[in-house]
């Protein structure tokens, strides 16, 4: 890890001096290089769990990384975008975010075409870009949920404006396969179909933002599938069978509002995540509200996130006939066995509810320099994971993570 | 019992405070007049103050109209800033990160002087820019909008 911070201040060191040299060769304004960095430190203040990669010893790797953005514009109509990211986590992955062509035909219309970030929340597009925002973390319930950070396709955005107000229309359609942590594992995905609707609404400093998102999505869970294929011999648990398949259609919807004005800001956002295969993957309600007022160049601000997960349980089927069968039948071992492979199941899966109040002050110490220092509350409920990782026993699943940030871009 | 009771004239005083603190915050900011500006060839005669808004905070038409901004420290952008987009430098600035990096809109092309803004909006069409109210302008160029 640290061997990569170091890589990461080097690529800093190297690009600052590369920069200047590149806009001296660049002058023609057809190709531009810019990047962002930040570097995050944070400590979570118990030894009883971990939170987001954090633990009770200073770490930077959660959140540190360095990404590049060049764009070329090949003529009036055509341009190219690359982006990398490289992070300071390992287990994370380094490399192109974003790779793509925008065509803009007409004025109110354009079309992106290649490698693109998966548009579902306000801040889902920007994640990697901690200047963009006031938080350190935006709220992990939302933003940290199993979703499909990227996609391959296509995006077409149409703009409509009025005297009072600016409205867009952005529609996406991709595929994308890759891993996720799903119940505290990396786990590999397919998502065949994905695609979106996205409708936002300015008017002087207000901002609406509705969407709704879907995806038909294959997840890799190889204990899933070897339960369903000895159950379906049985050829009378269709339902357990069914419940065991590891494809599902999730359907995303997110309702944002966000008002800015010279003094203070306030922002709200709900998003409900709802897979119709929930015996693994959980239903999750989550909403923030944010408000910060402005002490220019200082900005103080208070969140508060709640998130409520749910599964489906499998249906009683198969406990229900190894109650009524003799432990002499031939049928029970291995009946018992799947039995105790679906409770197995039910009992791993992450229970992830989770409440925070989040406090934090932004000093923007110059355009594009900014520091920042976040003090985030956490409260989960006692046996579930919160969003822990590594808990031992006794923990209450109360902690709280301190963190402090440099944004910049350039 | 120890009760606190403001006499008429200091309810008076103080509700007199009040009112010259709430009506000069607003004056404070608007030192100068501005005149937004583009050249009589551009495909546009008159813009209303949140169309203005729109252009310079990558909006749809912002994509028809391209924007000019004087630097950073300029008095003349902190009062735009101030009167007409009503964000801070620091939020307008973050605000175009979220633009940018997403590949949605790149930040307003910045000039070093009003001379320079008044020359470029003077030789090119659907580019509009800021200047002060008090600036003399070539024949070409036609205003906007003033505030």
């Amino acid at each position: 890890m640290k061997h990569r911070l170091c890589s990461i201040y080097g690529s800093i060191i190297a690009l600052s001096t590369g920069m200047m040299y590149s806009k001296i060769a660049l002058a023609d304004d057809r190709v531009q290089v810019s990047g962002f960095t930040r570097i995050v430190a944070g400590y979570l203040n118990t030894d009883d769990a971990e939170f987001r990669g954090y633990k009770d010893d200073i770490q930077f790797s959660p959140n540190s990384l360095l990404g590049l953005q060049v764009n070329a514009q090949a003529n009036e109509h055509i341009s190219l975008t690359a982006q990398g990211i490289l992070r300071a986590d390992s287990d994370k992955d380094s490399g192109l975010e974003w790779f793509y062509a925008t065509l803009q035909p007409e004025d109110n219309l354009s079309f992106k075409v290649g490698k693109l970030r998966t548009p579902f929340f306000m801040h889902s597009d920007v994640l990697d870009v901690g200047y963009a925002y006031h938080w350190i973390s935006p709220p992990p319930q939302m933003y940290n949920a199993f979703l499909f950070p990227t996609f391959e396709g296509v995006n077409a955005t149409y703009g409509h404006f009025g005297e009072h107000y600016d409205v867009s229309f952005e529609a996406y359609l991709g595929q994308h396969s890759g891993d996720i942590d799903l119940n505290n594992t990396r786990t590999q995905y397919d998502v065949e179909v994905l695609g979106g609707f996205i409708t936002e609404v300015k008017r002087e400093n207000l901002t609406f933002r509705a969407s709704i998102h879907q995806g038909d999505v294959d997840v890799s869970l190889p204990q899933l599938e070897s339960l369903a294929a000895a159950l379906k011999n049985y050829s009378m648990f269709n339902k357990t069978v069914d419940a065991l398949s590891s494809q599902s259609q999730i359907d995303v919807m997110q309702f944002g509002v966000r008002y800015d004005n010279l003094n203070y800001f306030t922002a709200a956002e709900w998003v409900k995540i709802k897979p119709n295969q929930k015996t693994f993957l959980p239903e999750i309600d989550t909403y923030y509200l944010t408000g910060g007022y402005v002490f220019d160049p200082v900005t103080v601000h208070v969140t508060y996130a709640k998130s409520k997960l749910r599964y489906s349980d499998f249906p009683s089927e198969v406990s229900d006939t190894l109650t009524n069968l003799p432990t002499s039948s031939p049928l029970y071992p291995g009946l018992s066995q799947a039995a105790y492979g679906l409770s197995t199941i039910e009992n791993s899966r992450s229970s992830d509810s989770l409440n925070s109040w989040t406090i934090g002050a932004r000093w923007d110490v110059k355009p594009r320099l900014a520091l920042k220092a976040d003090i985030t509350f956490l409260h989960g409920n006692d046996g579930e994971t919160a969003m822990f990782e590594s808990i031992k026993d006794g923990f209450d699943r109360e902690s709280q993570l301190y963190q402090v940030a440099m944004e910049w871009v350039f | 019992m120890n009760v606190f009771i403001l006499s008429h004239r200091q309810l008076r005083i103080i509700a007199l405070a009040v009112f010259m603190l709430i009506t000069t915050i607003p004056h404070s900011y608007a030192e100068a007049s501005l005149y937004i500006i583009t050249n009589q060839n551009s495909d546009i005669s008159e813009l209303s103050s949140n169309e203005v808004r729109q252009i310079y905070m990558g909006g749809t038409l912002s994509r028809k109209l391209n924007a000019i901004s004087l630097p950073v420290d300029s008095s003349i952008r902190k009062n735009f800033n101030v009167s007409i987009i009503g964000l801070t430098e620091n939020r307008i600035q973050s605000y175009w990160a979220q633009l940018f990096f997403t590949g949605r809109s790149s930040r307003p092309k910045e000039l070093k002087t009003v001379n320079e803004v008044v020359d470029y909006i003077s030789s090119e069409v659907n580019v509009v820019a800021y200047v002060p109210a008090n600036v003399e302008l070539p024949s070409n160029v036609v205003v906007l909008f003033q505030r």
